[in-house]
């Protein structure tokens, strides 16, 4: 196999599967290593030029998806159902899920000051958070964490990509 | 689950709280908590204008600030000068409670920003809603107007007005009485039936006995067993057990 053919193949790969396809995945079914496979997409990426698509790297993997200029027109199509909005409320949860993970609802509410129980149902029942295991402690609580799923939908490629968290400084 | 409405722009107390520091713009390590405290309380008094119920939380913190106002109104007891240590802020779990807050609130707003760049691109074969699907209550009460909406209630009004009841349940006998017959049919006996006690299957015989049961049962006295949804009631008295184990 040329690397123009093992192009053809990785990019029909990333086209076909459901999930972000990490270079690894890719690596292991073309017999690459991942420096080379990271290469060659970055080369489709190149060739894509002028056209609608583009491969953006989410969640540790590779994703064909439309060029973000295109939105305004795939949106006069219909709005995807994953990408409806997310309450103020659930999206502060979501921030302290992804920096303090894993943690209790109780200590969730202790920094939001509120209860937050209604927003952690609507993010595990979008897959955005889910339960990681139970705290060695009294009632041995729920403990939440992130998912890959909310690492795609957020577009980051990983959890370090967040700020740095710089509390009380 | 009931139906969440949101009325208040904040999303807590913490929230209501650096969006009055920013609007004063006093620095959060310094916080005025007198007039802090009184625009705090100015808000929640506007809630309670306009009849909204004020989330527990908010009623907590109002609760917090006021404690706070008064100790710092206090003269500082000279006890700290021995030691070495400064006396502490009593502002200083608030401060930092809030700096952590603000940072987790600031980091939703990444968050909500890469949520929308990310909602840009499309990846394929996306469920999409899509937006020519016929609403299925585009008219939920057809051509009713008002005026008919309101005679109809109205009308259900009235027609209530004479109506008697579906059920209505009446004991000659009081709850005490109730209770005394049922010791008395429980004497000597190791378990008895809920059905055993009923002679005249009257609505009013069955409650009050059952009624009877549930305090009997509140005193100790008896256990009821009850193996499935609508199953035969067995009622056991407590010190008839107790006598069988000694």
């Amino acid at each position: 196999m040329t690397l123009a053919e093992a192009r053809v193949i990785i990019e029909g790969l990333i086209f076909a599967a459901e999930q972000p396809l990490s270079a690894k995945e890719i690596g292991a079914i073309v017999e690459l290593d991942e420096g080379t496979v990271e290469a060659l997409v970055e080369d489709i990426r190149k060739r894509y030029g002028e056209g609608a698509l583009t491969i953006r790297l989410v969640a540790g993997g590779y994703q064909i998806v439309t060029k973000p200029e295109l939105a305004p027109w795939i949106e006069k199509l219909g709005r995807p159902v994953v990408h409806a909005p997310l309450s103020a409320a659930a999206t502060e949860t979501l921030a302290i899920i992804a920096y303090e993970q894993p943690i209790t609802r109780a200590e969730i509410e202790q920094i939001r000051g509120v209860r937050s129980d209604s927003a952690l149902t609507s993010l595990l029942e979008r897959g955005l958070i889910c339960e990681v295991g139970r705290k060695e402690a009294p009632g041995r609580p729920i403990l939440y964490g992130v998912t890959d799923l909310f690492l795609e939908h957020f577009g980051l490629r990983s959890i370090d990509e967040l700020p740095i968290k710089s509390i009380g400084q | 689950m009931g139906y969440v409405v949101r009325l208040e722009v904040y999303q807590g107390p913490f929230d209501l709280l650096l969006d009055l520091i920013a609007k004063n713009e006093v620095d959060i390590l310094d916080i005025p908590i007198a007039a802090i405290t009184e625009q705090y309380l100015e808000y929640l008094y506007s809630l309670q204008e306009k009849d909204l119920v004020i989330a527990g939380e908010f009623l907590v913190m109002a609760a917090n600030l006021i404690r706070l106002k008064s100790r710092l109104l206090l003269p500082q007891e000279p006890v700290a000068a021995e030691d070495e240590q400064e006396a502490e802020d009593p502002r200083r779990e608030l401060v930092e409670q809030l700096l952590r807050y603000k940072f987790f609130k600031e980091a939703a707003q990444y968050l909500e920003e890469r949520y929308q760049a990310a909602c840009r691109c499309f990846t394929k074969g996306q469920k999409l809603e899509l937006y020519n699907l016929t609403p299925l209550y585009t008219q939920p009460v057809g051509d009713l107007t008002l005026d008919q909406l309101r005679a109809a209630y109205e009308r259900l009004l009235q027609d209530r007005e004479g109506e008697s009841p579906v059920h209505e349940v009446y004991s000659p006998i009081p709850l005490q009485e109730r209770i005394a017959l049922v010791r008395l049919r429980l004497v000597g006996k190791p378990r008895l039936k809920f059905r055993d006690l009923i002679q005249e299957w009257t609505p009013g015989e069955i409650v009050g006995t059952f009624l009877a049961i549930l305090e009997l049962v509140r005193l100790g006295e008896i256990r009821v067993v009850q193996n499935s949804l609508f199953g035969e009631i067995s009622i056991k008295p407590s010190t008839w057990e107790l006598e069988v184990k000694a």
